[in-house]
């Protein structure tokens, strides 16, 4: 009797039970309350398994070089993930500083909630958006930049916060100095010195690999011929890797617009994404297919019907009210695209003589 | 089947065999496996499954080929466990035996319980640093943090499993929902080239300057997926658009929401615990006159404000800090000997292969001394 219990019920029970274990580990999603950590930033990645997830970002993107640390700076031997490098900074016993150097691709955000995100690691309130001083400026290897300097209390120890920040081609170097106050206040000459001594470095215009996704991409006109004839009072400027031509359209009080023309393989990634993209940079909301079908104008590009899509907004990078227009010339096999963005009296005034250029272009 | 011809067939000694022989080559071949699919993967595919699946090319079809780990181990238990209430019975004389028996199915039911309920994680300990948390490196979590509170910080985190389902999330303690769009196991990051036509990874934030690539998978032991993830945030005030969280991106993305400011990150899934790890001093002893490792040494200070405690706790190789169903090993150390890395193991079942190997050591020497004591004094007789 009790073999056939076991036999007939228990083992099939606890099979069933351990089973349903299975998996009971998997964490759900949870909201919880921590105290609040102090500002410790990164530290260096450790040796061993796990620890190194790729050898490197293959961004192609500008960099920074340094030359001699100052006294008391040592920097820790590996950074991760899209810290460009740490320097541990000498201090006191329980004191502690640190200066990363963070370079971010963009930021489709404002100067303001950068801000009110230092502020919030060291428990200070928001900042409105006509609050606070403005920056100062700073010196950082030859290129104007931005310095922000804030101070409050992490975990009821007195941190200070000094943040440097500067574009080049298109990225956002921030270089952030966080520490225990009497530290990092001590610390600014050296900080400010080096800061004068960086040297941002170039992208490598082929170093990047291209994403498996991406389309194949046209480095040179096609054999037969260029498909364009600018303006004579359009300045001709380098094409780049992904640029076929750019011109510089010059408007009145020395504003200029700018012109641009690529290609693309296929559908380019499709309309709506390309949209959207631009709209983000004129700091506009995205829209779906119905706001997309509302945005288009035909066009003639040469002899092949076009797209043309005109936005307003204002421009993510200077600041000021700008004004795109794209014509999408979409063929079989390839996608062009021809645009022109500059401030707003600019593109206005430009824009007849830039849609006059994309229908002489021969398609 | 009858039961009785049920009975028959997990009591069978062919089955023992036939288990045995499949076992034996699930092991050679799960460790073969290993180079090219390394340790995490070969485990996966051949012990943590029932059966082992052949995938041909791209079809998207598995085909069962083989039993795995599950199913060989779970018929051996079975079989273990049928045989000993079918063959002995409960008597003194059968003792040793039924240890044995309870001893092997221990040993298989622990086995069984670590490799479902035990988690490893890493505490990353700079000298100086404490912290009360431990990270899962193979697992990844979104989290946005809201820091507006005098002495906390409120988080709400997602984890990886949950991101790869896709779909709708509500997020606990607000209004908010993430809604997935798509989400790469393996990533790598660009930045969108000035001037590209081609869509960033997403609208918002961060992403709208970063092309977002998928990569394969990664099985190498020292190398890792790097995972990444695009979502909307739908709800009352939320921004419209896409946002990008990647491991990748170590910085927070502000987010703001009904005047609040979040901060938004993906990063190795945290386990916080009550108590905190403080690193003292870490030691890299070396064989005096070579670059030979001697010992590995991390002076830490337990403490635990709820139970009173604070202590210091010297862990080394072989030396591990149990503490509170966690134990805490020297796992690894910073090139510059100034950080250690602690790996955490939660396992409720730790105890289990120490009580089966008590019970099937005990078993043997009751079952041995069952026959020798009759036998001896069958000799000692006149």
């Amino acid at each position: 009797m009790l073999k056939t219990l076991l036999v007939g019920r228990c083992l099939p029970a606890a099979t069933i039970g351990l089973l349903l274990v299975a998996g009971c580990d998997r964490g759900e999603v949870t909201s919880y309350d921590i105290p609040k950590e102090p500002a410790t930033g990164q530290t260096p990645a450790p040796q061993g398994p796990g620890s190194d997830p790729h050898t490197g970002m293959g961004m192609g993107w500008p960099s920074v070089k340094w030359g001699e640390l100052p006294t008391g700076w040592t920097q820790s031997p590996q950074t991760s993930g899209m810290r460009l490098a740490t320097f541990t900074l000498a201090a006191p016993q329980d004191q502690s500083a640190e200066m990363a150097i963070i370079p971010m691709v963009g930021f489709a955000g404002t100067d303001q909630q950068l801000v009110n995100m230092w502020r919030s690691q060291l428990g200070l309130p928001e900042l409105e958006a006509t609050g606070g001083t403005p920056p100062e400026r700073v010196q950082i290897g030859g290129v104007e930049g931005q310095l922000y300097e804030m101070s409050g209390t992490v975990n009821e120890v007195a941190t200070r916060i000094i943040v440097a920040a500067a574009n080049r081609d298109g990225v956002n170097f921030f270089f952030k100095l966080i520490g225990h106050d009497a530290v990092v206040t001590g610390q600014k000459d050296a900080f400010l010195n080096f800061l004068k001594g960086v040297e941002f470095t170039a992208p490598e215009p082929a170093g990047a690999p291209a994403p498996v996704s991406m389309p194949p991409m046209a480095a040179t006109a096609p054999s037969d011929g260029k498909r364009w004839e600018a303006p004579s009072n359009w300045e001709e400027r380098p094409a780049t890797q992904f640029l076929l031509a750019k011109y510089r359209v010059a408007g009145e009080d020395g504003a200029s617009a700018e012109v641009t023309v690529s290609m693309l393989g296929g559908s380019a990634g499709g309309l709506l994404p390309n949209v959207n993209r631009w709209r983000g940079q004129l700091n506009l909301g995205p829209v779906d297919e119905a706001g997309l079908a509302a945005l288009l104008q035909d066009v003639k590009a040469g002899s092949v019907e076009a797209k043309l899509v005109q936005l307003e907004g204002t421009d993510l990078k200077s600041g000021v009210p700008a004004r795109m227009l794209t014509v999408i010339v979409t063929l079989p096999t390839e996608t062009w695209f021809f645009k022109m963005t500059g401030p707003v009296p600019v593109v206005q005034a430009k824009t007849d003589e830039f849609l006059a250029f994309v229908k002489a272009a021969r398609f | 089947m009858s039961l009785k011809g049920l009975i028959d067939f997990f009591s069978s000694l062919r089955l023992t065999v036939v288990c045995l022989v499949l076992a034996l080559v699930l092991v050679f071949v799960g460790t073969v496996a290993q180079v090219e699919l390394g340790l995490y993967q070969a485990q996966n595919d051949f012990f943590r499954r029932f059966f082992v699946y052949w995938a041909p090319g791209d079809s998207g079809i598995r085909i069962p080929v083989f039993p795995g780990g599950y199913l060989v181990g779970g018929l051996l238990l079975v079989n273990l466990t049928v045989v000993a209430f079918r063959r002995f019975a409960f008597s003194a004389n059968k003792s040793g035996i039924w240890l044995i028996h309870l001893g092997l199915i221990l040993l298989f039911v622990g086995q069984l319980l670590t490799d479902l309920l035990s988690v490893e994680s890493m505490m990353h300990l700079r000298e100086g640093e404490t912290r009360n948390y431990s990270e899962r490196p193979r697992e990844a979590e979104v989290v946005l943090i809201e820091r507006s509170g005098a002495e906390t910080e409120r988080v709400i985190a997602v984890p990886e499993w949950r991101l790869k389902k896709g779909g709708a999330v509500p997020l606990p303690g607000s209004d908010l929902t993430l809604v997935v769009r798509q989400y790469f196991r393996n990533s790598s990051l660009e930045r969108l080239p000035e001037g590209s036509m081609h869509p960033a990874a997403a609208t918002l934030g961060f992403g709208a300057s970063i092309l977002a690539r998928e990569l394969p998978h990664v099985t190498e032991m020292d190398r890792r997926d790097v995972p990444s993830v695009i979502f909307e945030l739908k709800g009352r005030g939320a921004p419209e658009g896409t946002w990008l969280a990647s491991e990748y991106i170590d910085q927070p993305q502000p987010v703001l929401i009904n005047g609040k400011t979040y901060e938004l990150a993906m990063r190795p899934r945290r386990e916080y615990k009550p108590y905190s790890i403080t690193l003292l001093d870490f030691t890299h002893d070396k064989y005096p006159g070579t670059e030979i490792p001697r010992n590995f040494s991390s002076r830490v200070r337990l403490q635990h404000p709820a139970k009173g405690e604070d202590r210091e706790v010297l862990i080394y190789m072989n030396n591990p800090l149990r503490y509170d169903g966690a134990t805490f090993y020297q796992a690894s150390f910073d090139t510059d000997n100034l950080g250690s890395v602690l790996q955490v193991v939660r396992n409720p079942s730790w105890l289990t292969p120490y009580l089966s190997c008590a019970l099937v050591s005990v078993g043997l020497v009751v079952q041995f001394l069952i026959h020798l004591v009759p036998f001896l004094k069958r000799k000692v007789r006149p």
